[in-house]
């Protein structure tokens, strides 16, 4: 059966930049003339280029220079962050069941990313503080990406809350990235006693 | 003429209350995402009539079609 779906993530973006009283009818008006007319006269390649299109003409010009910004410039933390997020959560899905769980998963993943780069700047410094650091770091580039996103996107609420979850992410990545550097200074101590007993 | 174009003037239209709007219900090809419709106001009517007069007032007395100008 052919998908006649716009990509989700594109799906993502028109809800964000679309304010509250359009979010049904703009994008309903969007998904049936892609689903009837774009779709079968221009297959699915050049039909997601034309939602894409669609979307970004919907955009003001600001939204614009971010969303291209963020598209082909900063946004490689953002991405690495949703596949580590996502695939976990994903793969249990598909292979176990889709439960509330799957959230679960994919927050945990992104802590045990803040973590790892943690342990990693522990490794290559011998510092806890660098560990620190590099959690920190990890949560700003990446929370801060999705939160230019909302700040800039988003129409209502979420705009109130946006200092705080930057805020509540950065000591969260901190936070890992501590764990990430004592788990690290573990290691190299145990390591450091096993050659001293050989 | 843009989509963002269509969507703003109507969305202007109905700030000056010259035309109202309603959801209807979603549909599956829509994604089950709700419809809105327009309807035309009568002060929107009035307008549009106010319009076409302004807009026959300008052109009143010029014949069609002009000579060239030397």
């Amino acid at each position: 059966m052919t998908n006649t779906n716009p990509p989700r993530w594109a799906a993502l973006v028109l809800n964000l930049i679309l304010k509250d009283r359009d979010r049904e009818s703009i994008a309903g008006d969007l998904l049936e003339e892609y689903r009837e007319v774009i779709l079968p006269a221009r297959g699915p390649v050049r039909g997601h280029l034309w939602y894409l299109a669609q979307i970004v003409s919907l955009m003001s010009a600001p939204q614009q220079g971010v969303f291209i910004g963020l598209l082909f410039g900063g946004g490689w933390v953002l991405m690495l962050m949703a596949v580590v997020s996502m695939l976990p959560a994903n793969v249990y899905g598909t292979i176990v069941r889709h439960t509330p769980f799957d959230k679960g998963l994919g927050f945990g993943a992104m802590l045990i990313l803040f973590a790892g780069a943690g342990f990693v700047a522990q490794q290559r410094t011998g510092d806890i503080q660098t560990a620190i650091s590099a959690g920190a770091i990890g949560a700003l580039a990446g929370m801060g990406s999705i939160l230019a996103i909302i700040v800039v996107f988003d129409g209502g609420g979420l705009r109130a809350i946006a200092v705080e979850f930057l805020i509540i992410s950065v000591t969260l990545g901190a936070f890992c990235g501590a764990v990430g550097g004592l788990v690290g200074t573990t290691v190299t101590a145990v390591r450091a006693a096993g050659q001293s007993v050989g | 003429m843009t989509r963002l174009a269509a969507y703003a003037t109507l969305e202007r239209l109905k700030k000056k209350r010259l035309v109202s709007s309603h959801l209807g219900t979603g549909t599956a090809v829509r994604g089950g995402k709700a419809r809105r419709y327009y309807s035309v106001e009568p002060s929107g009517v009035r307008a549009l009539n106010e319009s076409k007069a302004a807009h026959d007032a300008l052109w009143r007395g010029v014949a069609l079609p002009m000579g060239a100008v030397a």
